[in-house]
């Protein structure tokens, strides 16, 4: 067969456009997708020496092989208005997938049945007794197969005028027309309208890549006639339709990949995965089946996708990898986590223009793993277009903003535009900025150049928002939890100095136990170290037995603490006595901290000027030792000192 | 100041009612290092669970074992920051959850209303007091003054019962056990661990002792099963059983009745017999009936004469089995207690009668015969100490300096110096022929290499004792 008029660099060219391996080969997924098929199974060999696709499709009858696989731009696809006769919009049209995996491997074999008939024209040439129909269409079909499934349908004279001719013109026997009227025999030209029956037919045919890659830029055309190798026959057995294609001595870096083992360490990417894992996943992502989406209840804009994907009627893909048995692929997304507040899923839904798309975009609270699915998915006809992205805003963002993004994926379906149908788009990966539908979308999606807006804008807005509130809990928890740790501390230190020092500890039994009052802290304001009122432009409600130490509503804009909870205990446990830890707000005169034995409380005065040079969990520290080492020392300042420096360096572990 | 109670079977009978809840502590361990760090399990504690559950009817029993291992089986550690303060210092590690795992877990139950009436805390040592108090403290702070009246802290195990006089004064606790809960044969309530954790322990450990010692391995094997399925395991699981004896093969252990019965494990029990085998008493039987049982590993405990000389007769058992045993890999019987390498011996070190001549001369003779020599140190014990409290106390201020991780005879009776058994450490290592975790264990027994090695050896040791490299 020969491949009309093209230059094979060409053919090099539009192969390397599909790279990886896997965004080529989903090219196949798509050519039994166009053919609407139900099932889709692939077959990776155990040795790596061969991978198939089987569908369960039309098929392919002989004549639209030789258009759609060994014509380049041959393709039929863009007849019955892109759509295929099952009614899917067709992904491809150009009739180039098929050469996507020239680069990839030595060879493609393919077999195909079809039910169909074949129903087509031909013109040929006239001022003849009587045509051959069967001879006219080999070498597609040859003539002993394909005479007794001929029937000629129509024959119309071409010429200036065009006539149709009845029965009273011709005779048709075993795919031989003989022509009887006048007008008939005269006719320069006739086109003839035929079905060729298809249904118990098989097409074999096998493409040498590697014979096709190899010829030199503007090689002989003659030679690349041999370049694909087709055969029709009659199978013993009747076979249900579809095709099979076999790629066949598959390249090194093919197979490496492929094989490539898990990285070590933490791989919370795809990219770290095995080829295998590696190979699922961008099969999943690449070619058009459901979403891995749950049963039950969903947010309203992911289950009107679902609803969008089930009308659509895509097919199941399965793998079979290796000795393993077939896994059915299933295409990951990111999902709301349980607990997830419900504005975290923001709706996309764009009608304008002739544009219209409909899809959801997930703010997640923290980032999303693995990091494939950070940005947005945008299929048209069902098939992604390239990887997710943020369509180059995470080029123009910074800071906080950018850093968003990581917690931001989305899919998005085209139901309406973005075809392109004038333009070359073979890896169906890039769109021209003058494309109008393109446009549109970038707007509804991401705002205007200058102004970060539209869905992803408003997604960031609820990210940075939330995270500032969730910093400042955090930020009072974290407080409170030093807090804590230094009264723990406190408590044993002192019991630890007592342990070892049984003068010391004989003389802290003796203060605990002596009715030490306190003066002018006891009548101090009092220091609210605990979050009251509002925080962060949320409302604070005070309640117990969250499952967490706080929780956020951030439909009603509240914030919920547990103040049970022991990080906002301020007891303080001293050789089997408790004390209450109160902060005042004290006079600069004011000592920083005060026993009331009786009251069974530690004042801290919070205004003492030494805090300033400290931070508070220091002052706080050093409050309260120094108090009790001064109890301690017997009104001497070296013990005082050494009693205090030793309850300093203690630390709970 | 905690109360001393000598009879806790009584105290908990009378102070509990059926509806208590019972919070059960297996403490964390602050000390110098921690060599057998995995098998700490609180045998004592669980069998505890289940004669309360038996005696007192209580159905509210919880546990929190510091060290429960993590899923891939390792236990948390890091260092006491206070203690690492330069060299000279007596750095401590921490090993078990950190306090503020346990902060969260009681915080948590406390919240939601789960207030303990009776919380014990076990003691594995005497000498491991210093986590405990600080436990105290932790608790006493997170229960906070309304609580804590209505709860009763209990200290259980070794320290108070060895150290009573110490765990007395611990102000945070209210009562300290000086005996135990006799509780004869009573099964450990491994259900425990998987109610708190959703898994099993990595070892089940066994008091062989027990007359239900065989129900007990059953009990352990159907357990295991029966969790798995839980999550759709279907084949029957293989455990690890430590026997936590001082002496796996004494007169009272039923290791003859459990023999009879290891048809019934199938082949599913591994054990580990890391308490060691007294010399004196296992026998060639006994040694086949532990490689019946599924024995991988034993570690021989040190057998010495008065004189501290090694009691090499002792041995004959295991040298005969040994013997024995490389025959019959020989002829392809597979019934093997273990290769020559998962034999460990002890060599008793620390005490105050230790003589390194007689140390080393011990280590030499039991590398003939067995690969792997481990010196394990003594500390203070009332075995072997019958040192009044006051005398200990000037010896030793507090129990923890007692831990055998200090050598604490040292300048108590011991003629060895500290660095006379940094020395013998090391020593250790030669002898194991260890360099960088590498045996040099393609040495076959031929004669040449076994002459080979002893001359190795003899001659490491003359360089140390000569002060050369």
């Amino acid at each position: 067969m020969r491949l009309s008029g093209v230059d094979p660099s060409i053919i090099r060219e539009l192969s390397g456009i599909y790279k990886p391996f896997v965004k080529a080969f989903k090219e196949l997924i798509s050519n039994a997708y166009d053919a609407d098929a139900s099932t889709i199974t692939i077959a990776v060999a155990r040795d790596f020496s061969s991978i198939e696709v089987q569908d369960n499709g039309l098929g392919l009858t002989p004549v639209e092989f030789y258009r759609d696989f060994a014509r380049l731009g041959g393709s039929t696809a863009w007849l019955n208005e892109g759509r295929s006769p099952g009614g899917r919009p067709r992904i491809g049209y150009k009739g180039i997938g098929f050469l996507a995996v020239a680069r990839y491997c030595s060879r493609m074999e393919i077999e195909s049945t079809t039910k169909r008939a074949h129903e087509d024209r031909i013109v040929v040439r006239g001022r003849c007794q009587s045509i051959d129909l069967a001879e006219a269409l080999e070498p597609l079909v040859p003539a002993k197969v394909g005479r007794p499934r001929l029937r000629v349908k129509g024959v119309r004279v071409i010429g200036a005028k065009q006539i149709q001719l009845s029965g009273a013109d011709y005779a048709v026997s075993e795919g031989r027309i003989r022509l009887k009227s006048n007008r008939a025999l005269a006719a320069p030209r006739l086109e003839i309208r035929y079905a060729l029956a298809c249904a118990d037919l098989l097409l074999k045919a096998a493409i040498d890549f590697d014979y096709l890659l190899s010829l030199e830029r503007k090689a002989d055309l003659r030679l690349l006639e041999n370049f694909c190798e087709a055969a029709v026959a009659v199978p013993s057995k009747p076979r249900d339709g579809g095709t099979k294609i076999r790629l066949t001595g598959l390249k090194d870096f093919v197979i490496r990949d492929l094989a490539a083992a898990r990285h070590r360490g933490k791989g919370w990417n795809i990219g770290s995965q095995s080829g295998k894992e590696q190979f699922f996943w961008r099969l999943a992502r690449a070619v058009p089946i459901d979403d891995g989406l749950p049963d039950g209840p969903l947010p309203d804009a992911v289950s009107k996708l679902k609803a969008v994907e089930k009308r659509a009627k895509l097919p199941r893909v399965f793998v079979q990898w290796r000795d393993e048995s077939a896994i059915e692929v299933t295409r990951a997304v990111a999902l709301a986590k349980a607990g997830a507040p419900q504005d975290s899923i923001v709706s996309v839904a764009i009608q304008e223009g002739g544009l219209r798309a409909v899809g959801y975009l997930l703010a997640q609270d923290e980032v999303i793993y693995p990091a494939e699915l950070r940005g947005i998915t945008v299929r048209v006809r069902n098939v992604a277009i390239g990887d997710p992205s943020f369509l180059g805003l995470e080029r123009t963002l910074a800071g906080a903003r950018k850093a968003a993004l990581s917690q931001i994926s989305g899919e998005v379906i085209v139901l309406e535009g973005l075809d392109a149908a004038d333009a070359i788009n073979p890896g169906r990966e890039s769109f021209y900025e003058e494309n109008a539908h393109f446009r549109i979308l970038k707007r509804a999606l991401i705002g205007d150049e200058d102004v970060l807006g539209g869905a992803v804008g408003h997604a960031i807005r609820l990210i940075t928002d939330r995270g500032n509130i969730r910093g400042q809990v955090n930020d009072k928890l974290g407080s409170a939890r030093q807090r804590r740790k230094v009264l723990t501390d406190i408590s044993s230190a002192v019991n630890t100095t007592a342990q070892v020092d049984p003068a010391l500890e004989k003389r802290l039994t003796e203060f605990l136990e002596a009715p030490f009052v306190a003066n002018g802290l006891a009548n101090a304001k009092e220091v609210p170290l605990r979050p009251a009122g509002r925080l962060g432009g949320f409302e604070l409600e005070e309640t117990k037995g969250l499952a967490d130490e706080f929780s956020i509503d951030f439909a009603r804009r509240s914030v919920a603490i547990d103040f049970t909870r022991d990080i906002w205990n301020h007891s303080i446990y001293l050789r089997g006595k408790y004390y209450e830890v109160a902060f005042k707000q004290g006079q600069q005169t004011d000592p920083m901290c005060e026993f009331d034995n009786s009251a069974a409380r530690i004042y801290v005065n919070w205004a003492h000027p030494v805090k300033q040079y400290m931070d508070d969990y220091g002052f706080l520290r050093s409050a309260i030792v120094w108090r009790l080492a001064y109890h301690l020392a017997r009104e001497s300042a070296e013990e005082m000192i050494d009693v205090a420096l030793r309850m300093l360096a203690h630390r709970a572990e | 100041m905690a109360t001393l109670t000598p009879a806790p079977a009584a105290y908990l009978k009378s102070a509990l009612s059926a509806k208590a809840k019972v919070l059960l502590i297996n403490p964390p361990v602050q000390e110098k290092r921690y060599h057998w760090l995995r098998w700490n399990q609180p045998l004592e504690l669980l069998r505890l669970s289940t004669w309360l559950k038996d005696n007192v009817r209580l159905s509210d029993i919880r546990l929190f074992d510091f060290m429960f291992p993590d899923k891939n089986g390792a236990i948390p550690r890091h260092k006491v920051k206070e203690t690492w303060t330069g060299s000279g210092s007596e750095a401590l590690w921490h090993f078990g959850e950190p306090f503020e795992s346990f902060e969260r877990y009681l915080d948590e139950h406390l919240k939601r209303g789960w207030v303990p009436d009776l919380i014990l805390i076990t003691s594995l040592t005497s000498y491991w007091h210093a986590a405990i108090e600080k436990l105290l403290l932790r608790i006493c702070n997170l229960l906070g003054p309304s609580v804590r009246t209505g709860t009763t802290i209990a200290l259980y195990g070794a320290y108070p019962v060895i150290e009573a006089e110490h765990a007395e004064r611990q102000i945070a606790a209210d009562v300290a056990f000086t005996g135990y809960v006799d509780v004869g044969d009573c099964a450990p309530d491994f259900r425990l661990y998987f109610e708190q954790w959703g898994r099993g322990p990595l070892f089940f450990g066994l008091d062989i002792n027990s007359g239900d010692v065989a129900e007990h391995l059953a009990m352990c094997l159907a357990l295991k099963g029966g969790w798995l399925q839980r999550f759709g395991v279907v084949k029957p699981p293989t455990i690890t059983v430590a026997f936590l004896n001082d002496d796996v093969c004494g007169p009272k252990s039923r290791l003859a009745e459990l023999a009879k019965q290891a048809d019934r494990f199938e082949g599913r029990v591994r054990i580990d017999a890391i308490c060691g085998v007294n010399p004196r008493s296992a026998r060639s039987d006994e040694l086949g009936m532990l490689a019946r049982l599924g024995a991988k590993s034993i570690y021989i405990e040190c057998a010495t004469r008065p004189d501290g000389r090694l009691d090499e007769e002792a041995y004959t058992p295991f040298r005969e089995f040994l013997v024995s045993d490389r025959e019959r890999r020989r002829s392809g019987d597979d019934t093997e207690l273990a290769p020559r390498d998962s034999v460990t011996a002890f060599i008793n070190v620390g005490l105050p009668s230790d003589d390194i001549e007689t140390i080393v001369r011990n280590t030499l003779i039991l590398n003939q015969y067995f690969q792997a020599i481990i010196l394990k140190p003594f500390g203070y014990s009332p075995d072997i100490d019958s040192a009044p409290v006051r005398v200990r106390r000037e010896r030793w201020p507090q129990p923890a300096a007692s831990s055998p991780q200090w050598f604490p005879y040292v300048g108590h009776g011991s003629v060895l110096t500290l660095e006379d058994y940094d020395n013998l450490m090391r020593w250790q290592g030669i002898v194991n022929k260890r360099v960088k975790s590498f045996t040099f264990d393609f040495l076959a027994d031929a004669a040449v290499p076994k002459l080979v090695r002893e001359t190795l050896i003899e001659e490491s040791w003359k360089r140390k004792r000569e002060g050369r490299a």
